[in-house]
């Protein structure tokens, strides 16, 4: 139990941590954001508020005397796993295919490619956990 | 796989977090078993027919 909420507690704390000093460079950068790095941002947002949510989810649960995760959940998390790992693969492949047409720094596409392999992380397990008819 | 828990659990009173809490697990499972969304393990079959005193095939329908 202790355990349960020391991890959501460091995760909330985490992606509290990274919102603020999205929003701290955000006002102290006095550049203009094009569009790359408007999506960039934008999905940076998306990942770090699944954190928060994630992190709220396992509070709650603990917080009602229940377990944070169980079989299902965990199976969830299995699947999640599995299927975000699968299409990273595609991802990158995609990425090293088109490298030479996209116009971003090196560095600044594998920061894309970590970010999307969050998104994509985010996304499946909303996939498995709220579309996907079956749990089993 | 079908399951008799809800219609038992109105039986015994109870809510969906009471049985969560008594078999430990998260309430969306019971709400995934109530709708025939999820096959259990078999030691949450288990521990779901103890809680209402029955045996496994009682309260899961296959």
């Amino acid at each position: 139990m202790r355990k349960d909420i020391r991890k959501a507690t460091f995760l909330a704390v985490l992606s509290v941590a990274v919102l603020t000093t999205m929003i701290y460079w955000m006002i102290r950068s006095e550049a203009t954001m094009n569009l790359k790095e408007s999506l960039m941002i934008i999905i940076q947002l998306v990942v770090v508020v699944f954190a928060i949510f994630f992190a709220f989810r396992r509070l709650k649960s603990v917080k009602q005397n229940l377990p944070a995760e169980d079989e299902m959940s965990k199976g969830i998390l299995r699947r999640t796993a599995a299927t975000s790992y699968y299409v990273s693969m595609y991802m990158w492949l995609a990425f090293m295919f088109f490298e030479e047409n996209i116009d971003l720094e090196r560095r600044i596409l594998i920061g894309a490619g970590i970010l999307g392999m969050a998104l994509i992380y985010a996304l499946s397990w909303v996939y498995h956990n709220y579309i996907r008819r079956s749990h089993d | 796989m079908t399951s008799r828990i809800r219609e038992l659990r109105a039986r015994d009173n109870l809510t969906q977090m009471d049985l969560a809490r008594k078999v430990g697990v998260r309430r969306e499972t019971i709400v995934f078993l109530e709708k025939g969304k999820y096959n259990p393990s078999l030691k949450l079959a288990h521990d779901i027919a103890q809680v209402f005193g029955m045996k496994i095939e009682e309260v899961f329908v296959f």
